[in-house]
């Protein structure tokens, strides 16, 4: 028996090669054969090649096989390793320097590891086993034959202990998994941070719940949230509650992460089949709303609200985007939105009597304190939601209520004004009481309902600016850019002068990511009132977007660029660097990373606003070990050209907390003319300053360290 | 192709020559450094502690011992001091501190014979209780170690007087998610798979699988027991669902013949529970996923629940070597990453891609 027949025989035992006739050896035979079992017996045979060796109708079986079954074991072939030249050069390099990232990282966290002091937590480990007792029990434990309940010799009922059995069974029933899963406990690991172990409590959750255990997956949610809590996991213990069924769970679970994250769309979502499936489908129907504000597109909200309004059948659920089409009949609307009020009885009365207050002289006074004033006071009233505001309307800080509020006072509104249709005077109350209506709205974040008050407004009064920039910064917050665009250009054709309307387009374009026209409107606001701060800022922001949208970067840059598109929204107004630019550089291999990037772009700019981004304090120890001359002369040179005439007392912090940086004096040897003429230009200007921060004793004294 | 590139790839990302003949590799957690171990042609034991630096390794530490190291682990260890336990040919179980390895800091004559295979749980945060070591020897006894005890095992199993000592490869712990409960699988060279249940001291199941048992690992130390995965001699694994035990049928299983020789090791992806590797006696390593059933427990004849196996999916092979693949270590830090130890006196570093997106 030959070598070959040996293993053909191991590979098939008990089909030994006389069980394929010859003449299945064969094209048209293989062809017609769709019985797998015997192609694989057919396959085994002619690779063993003992009724001789055809490569062809080898390679012609293998592929009516794979036909018939991709995943047939026979044709599991055996693969060498990948190596480098299996990847394209780009794929190679980025799992190389993903290699070498996790290599520095790990390095990194070893050392912190071991610089931590080894604590005794003798006291947080669970005792040592009790072994006398285990010692004997066990040495039979290998054999111990497990008494089965039933059957029992007669003599055992003799003996029979009902409590003790009944505790037994009690025992046995109670589900393992979910009774016994530990309380979390933050003591029991110091040594890990609560957030690692919370995560890794989330990742056992995911792991249950892709497997389908979603009871489990609910238990180390619960686990991960004991030691600290997040939306996402938040989020989703309220997936595994759905999948459970326990709406109202889900519910709690949705409401507790949109406390943490308020514009989370998922929870959004998901509160809304709960609501749903828990009957109450205006909620759900104002959850999906919410969603398709945030992300007009999402096609599972507008999957879910079109399913909902198929079976609710009425018309007032129809997605919001749809409104000026419905505004049009503003008679049947106006009697459904009666018979809505009517039929939500419990609110009924509240909002009758909130009904009436817009029609009080009160409105009009507000109209002082409207959207068409100086960016600053508009956004100041935007920002913290103006509970002033709320106040003066009358408006209960509750969820719902406002918008019943405004429901009641449109529905007042547009019945007014089927009565004075023809009267011009009546006109422009009107278009006042809209405009003012829209105002609201926009300071409660009800950005769509202020469109349609807006366009409605233009209906009335098609040559009203202000109404356009308006509607503009509410398509601006609903990230509509085209349609804010539009409106900006209709505004600037009534009045090419107005800074608002620039400043608007400039954030338009920026959302359009035409970052040239943004830079172009930028300058013509500046060009208008230099004074205005958001602007200089907005044009910084931009700026750098240019540069980095030129000089394509890896991931880690458009992560931070996604991040500046999200501030921009609420950081008009607030002349403070965003949280997140400062919260990105917290750590030293971010800021490493970025001033590296801007090092080989040779991008002075993003250095300075890098430098312009961080404490003084923090400097040293950010920079660590990364300082050497190349990269000393490049700060020396960005804070040279880039901020010393705006922030000088930045730049002598800096340059202080510098020379405490280890190795500095190592560095400065380093320096090369160039960068020695720039320090001393910096030196020179600081002695021109006048500033209380520091004297020019201060300065000489700084310089002598240096130079 | 391009289908065959979505597939996960296997990368021999470095290959090292050995002048020991290498049976375990280990990572060493939360760091780029893993220890061989092995012994030396003269006879003597020794651990090697290697780095990874830019695509090579750099041997950070030699350290001889006396006697041959069959297997270690971490297991048991905390995150601050990454003891590691080891078990010799001599029978010796050991625990050293490889900052400091002129001695162990505890070391116990814990078998007659080869310890075959240790592990460890309750230590880097997996698994909660104490942290304890298994044993399992050729002497057939299966022991729980803490190292906070002297001399004496805490719990010892071994077959009853009179009866045949069989050989145990191999041991895991499993199902410690709580203070109170915790198991021990062990393998055995007459294909016996036992499942001993430390929190009520008593076997809980057995079955056999034909062939010699060269490995078991639970998918998790540290949850409510889940899946088994055992490997035999010649070449077929078994995939419990240990969710679900039937009274007389035991738990539902999944076979499935992969490698034309014996699986020497089957190790879980620390960061994907339901991926597994194992490695072959012909020098190669097959990625598997298991595919849970739509319903993972049914009623039986007698209405008890049992359990419904799934399916496993061959995602990868390849072959390293012409020689069996002794061991194989998945890094915990690094999805990814693991590390494997062949008996051409070789240790490899691999790196499996895509992993994430199957």
């Amino acid at each position: 028996m030959s070598a070959a027949e040996a293993t053909s025989a191991l590979e098939a035992p008990g089909s030994s090669s006389w069980s394929v006739p010859v003449e299945h050896l064969d094209y048209s035979f293989i062809q017609s054969c769709s019985d797998l079992k015997h192609l694989e017996q057919i396959l085994r045979v002619l690779r063993s090649g003992q009724d001789g060796f055809y490569p062809q109708l080898i390679e012609f079986c293998e592929e009516h096989i794979e036909q018939l079954d991709p995943e047939s074991r026979v044709l599991r072939k055996e693969n060498r390793a990948a190596t480098a030249a299996s990847f394209s050069a780009e794929e190679w390099r980025s799992i190389s320097e993903d290699l070498q990232l996790w290599e520095s990282s790990m390095r990194l966290r070893e050392a912190e590891l071991k610089q931590r002091p080894i604590l005794r937590e003798a006291a947080n480990v669970p005792p040592v086993r009790c072994s006398n007792l285990s010692q004997r029990s066990v040495s039979a434990a290998g054999r111990t034959e497990k008494t089965s309940c039933v059957p029992r010799p007669y003599r055992d009922w003799d003996t029979f202990d009902v409590e003790a059995e009944c505790a037994n069974t009690e025992e046995s029933d109670r589900n393992p998994c979910l009774a016994c899963i530990r309380p979390a406990e933050l003591e029991t690991t110091p040594t890990v941070s609560s957030t690692a172990l919370s995560a890794q409590e989330k990742e056992q959750g995911n792991q249950a719940f892709r497997s389908g255990d979603y009871e489990e997956a609910v238990a180390y949610y619960s686990r991960s949230l004991s030691l600290a809590s997040s939306a996402a996991v938040f989020n989703n213990r309220a997936q595994a509650h759905i999948r459970l069924q326990c709406w109202s769970a889900a519910l709690n679970d949705c409401d507790a992460a949109l406390q943490l994250e308020p514009g989370n769309v998922k929870a959004l979502l998901r509160r809304a089949t709960a609501h749903k499936h828990l009957g109450r489908l205006q909620e759900s129907h104002d959850d999906l709303r919410a969603v398709l504000l945030i992300e007009p597109h999402n096609a599972t909200a507008q999957k879910l609200l079109m399913d909902e309004t198929e079976s609710d059948g009425r018309q007032e659920t129809c997605s919001t985007g749809r409104k000026i089409l419905i505004q049009e009949e503003e008679e049947d609307e106006d009697t459904q939105d009666e018979s809505r009020e009517e039929k939500r009885d419990v609110s009924g009365v509240e909002s009758a009597i909130m009904g009436n207050t817009p029609k009080t002289p009160d409105c009009t006074n507000m109209e002082t304190d409207g959207l068409n004033e100086p960016t600053n006071d508009s956004t100041s009233c935007r920002g913290g939601g103006s509970t002033a505001e709320q106040t003066q309307t009358g408006a209960p800080p509750t969820g719902h209520a406002p918008l019943k509020n405004e429901d009641n006072r449109r529905s007042g509104e547009t019945q007014t004004e089927k009565h004075t249709h023809t009267n011009t005077e009546h006109t422009a109350a009107e278009f006042k009481l809209l405009k003012d209506d829209g105002n609201t709205l926009v300071r409660s974040g009800r950005y769509l309902d202020a469109v349609d008050r807006y366009t409605q407004c233009l209906q009335l009064k098609p040559h009203e600016c202000a109404v356009y920039t308006n509607r503009a910064l509410c398509f601006i917050k609903l990230h509509c850019f085209t349609e804010a665009q539009q409106d900006c250009d209709s505004a600037l054709q009534l009045q090419p002068t107005n800074k608002k309307a620039f400043y608007r387009r400039a954030l338009a374009n920026k959302g359009l990511k035409d970052y040239t026209a943004c830079c172009s409107d930028l300058q013509q606001v500046l060009c208008l009132d230099a004074s205005v701060t958001e602007a200089e800022q907005l044009l910084m922001e931009v700026t750098r977007l240019m540069t980095d949208s030129r000089c394509s970067s890896g991931p880690r840059r458009s992560v931070t660029i996604t991040e500046v598109d999200d501030d921009d929204d609420e950081d008009e107004g607030s002349s403070a660097v965003g949280p997140s630019v400062s919260l990105r550089l917290s750590n030293t291999f971010e800021f490493g990373q970025a001033l590296n990037s801007a090092l080989s772009g040779g991008d002075l700019l993003t250095c300075a606003e890098l430098m312009r981004s961080v404490t003084s304090e923090c400097l040293p120890r950010l920079i660590g070990t990364q300082l050497d001359g190349h990269t000393l002369g490049f700060i020396i040179r960005a804070l040279n050209t880039h901020l010393l005439h705006t922030h000088p007392e930045l730049v002598f912090l800096h340059l202080q907390q510098l020379q405490t940086a280890r190795r500095l004096t190592m560095v400065l040897m380093l320096l090369d003319g160039e960068d020695r003429t720039q320090l001393s230009q910096i030196f020179q200007k600081l002695h021109a300053v006048q500033t209380q921060a520091f004297s020019q004793n201060d300065v000489t004294n700084l310089a002598n360290k240096y130079l | 192709m391009s289908a065959a590139l979505e597939k996960p790839q296997i990368i021999a990302h470095i290959q090292k020559s050995l002048s020991y003949t290498v049976f375990d590799s280990r990572w060493i957690p939360c760091s780029a450094k893993f220890v061989c171990m092995g012994n030396f042609a003269r006879g003597s034991g020794v651990l090697q502690i290697y780095e990874v630096q830019r695509g090579e390794l750099q041997l950070v530490r030699e350290i001889e011992q006396a006697k041959p190291i069959k297997c270690g682990t971490f297991g048991a260890a905390s995150l601050q001091q990454r003891h590691l336990a080891t078990g010799d040919f001599d029978g010796g179980l050991n625990v050293w501190n490889l900052e400091v390895p002129e001695s162990p800091v505890y070391s116990v004559k814990a078998h007659k014979e080869i310890i075959n295979s240790i592990d460890g749980v309750g230590g880097l945060g997996i698994g909660d209780g104490a942290p304890e070591i298994v044993t399992g020897s050729r002497d057939g006894t299966v022991k729980v170690w803490d190292s906070r005890q002297k001399d004496r095992p805490v719990v010892n199993m071994e077959p009853v007087e009179g009866e045949t000592k069989r050989d145990c490869w191999t041991v895991a712990f499993g199902h410690a998610f709580n203070a109170q409960d915790r198991c021990v699988c062990a393998g055995y060279d007459n294909g016996d798979v036992k499942l001993f249940d430390l929190r009520n001291m008593s076997l809980r199941w057995e079955t056999n699988i034909k062939n010699g048992v060269c490995s078991v690992e639970f998918d998790r130390k540290d949850i409510n027991m889940n899946k088994l995965v055992a490997t035999s001699l010649e070449g077929k694994f078994h995939v419990f669902d240990m969710r679900t035990q039937h009274p007389t049928q035991g738990f539902a299983s999944v076979s499935e013949k992969a490698h034309k020789s014996t699986i020497w090791q089957v190790r879980h992806l620390p960061q994907n529970r339901d991926i597994f590797m194992t490695a072959g006696g012909a020098g190669n390593l097959h990625l598997w996923k298991y595919e849970y059933p739509a319903q993972r427990t049914k009623k039986g004849a007698d209405d008890v629940d049992m359990g419904v196996a799934g399916s496993v999916n061959l995602l990868q092979n390849v072959t390293l070597s012409t020689q069996p693949i002794s061991s194989l270590d998945w890094s915990p830090d690094k999805q990814g990453l693991c590390v494997c130890s062949s008996f051409d006196q070789s240790v490899r570093v691999l790196i499996v891609t895509k992993l994430n997106t199957v």
